[in-house]
């Protein structure tokens, strides 16, 4: 899977949230939030095909959190992303 | 998904730097004194960064540390005069670098409707002579039974 074309992170006020955004349009209407970890994950997968185990790799690099529930957490992410259509598949 | 809350200010902030860099810009909007053109909560618009400002435009701007989006009515000396299409008396007099964006659409339960056409011209202007019964047309708007479940954030 991949993040769509098109979406950019930014901060507002210390918040984590991504719009959508062309080359002449940005959709500020349709704001999705993103915590510090969650960020980190868009930072990293955006412009790459990842699976929710690479992201879970990158939450062990990055916390310290256990296998098992570093790839719980990636699974959630991935699915509220899928839900909010961030994720196109690969 | 949970609705975000962001304050006014520093959104805004991107909003304004968005435009500055010379993209239209789609934001929700708050607040009912645009109605009934513009209902809050409920329609979206489309900004742009203003060019030249005429009477009749809705315009985004920073004033006496607000920012709002109004119409412009009237202009004095180097100040616009800019009133709520749903307020009945107060307006704002905003200098021209106040002005930071111009609505260039309004999207009205998902369509795109352009505010500077004939016909909706021709509804501000009938709505701005009834000016001295905006009171009691607003009253009668917020109590009509469709507008009420919407207006009462239902």
């Amino acid at each position: 899977m991949r993040i769509k074309e098109g979406f950019i992170l930014r901060t507002i006020c210390g918040q984590h949230v991504i719009s959508g955004e062309g080359t002449a349009n940005v959709n500020f209407s349709q704001l999705i939030s993103l915590n510090e970890s969650a960020a980190y994950l868009f930072r990293s997968v955006k412009d790459k095909d990842f699976t929710p185990e690479t992201m879970a790799d990158l939450l062990l690099e990055e916390y310290e959190v256990d296998a098992e529930t570093a790839l719980k957490d990636a699974k959630d992410l991935c699915d509220k992303w899928i839900e909010v259509g961030l994720i196109a598949s690969a | 998904m949970e609705k975000m809350v962001i304050a006014n200010d520093p959104f805004f902030a991107e909003v304004v730097r968005m435009l500055g860099e010379g993209k239209r810009v789609r934001i929700p909007v708050k607040g009912y004194s645009m109605l009934p053109f513009i209902r809050g909560e409920k329609d979206e618009v489309w900004l742009e960064t203003p060019g030249e400002v005429k009477v009749d435009d809705i315009v985004l701007f920073h004033y006496r540390g607000r920012y709002i989006m109004h119409r412009v009515i009237g202009r004095d000396a180097d100040k616009y005069i800019i009133r709520g299409d749903g307020v009945p008396k107060n307006c704002e007099y905003p200098l021209r670098e106040e002005i930071l964006g111009k609505v260039v659409s309004i999207i009205r339960d998902g369509v795109d409707v352009d505010p500077y056409s004939e016909k909706e011209l021709r509804r501000v202007h009938l709505w701005q002579r009834l000016r001295p019964l905006r009171r009691y047309l607003l009253f009668f708007y917020w109590h009509f039974p469709w507008n009420r479940r919407w207006l009462k954030g239902e």
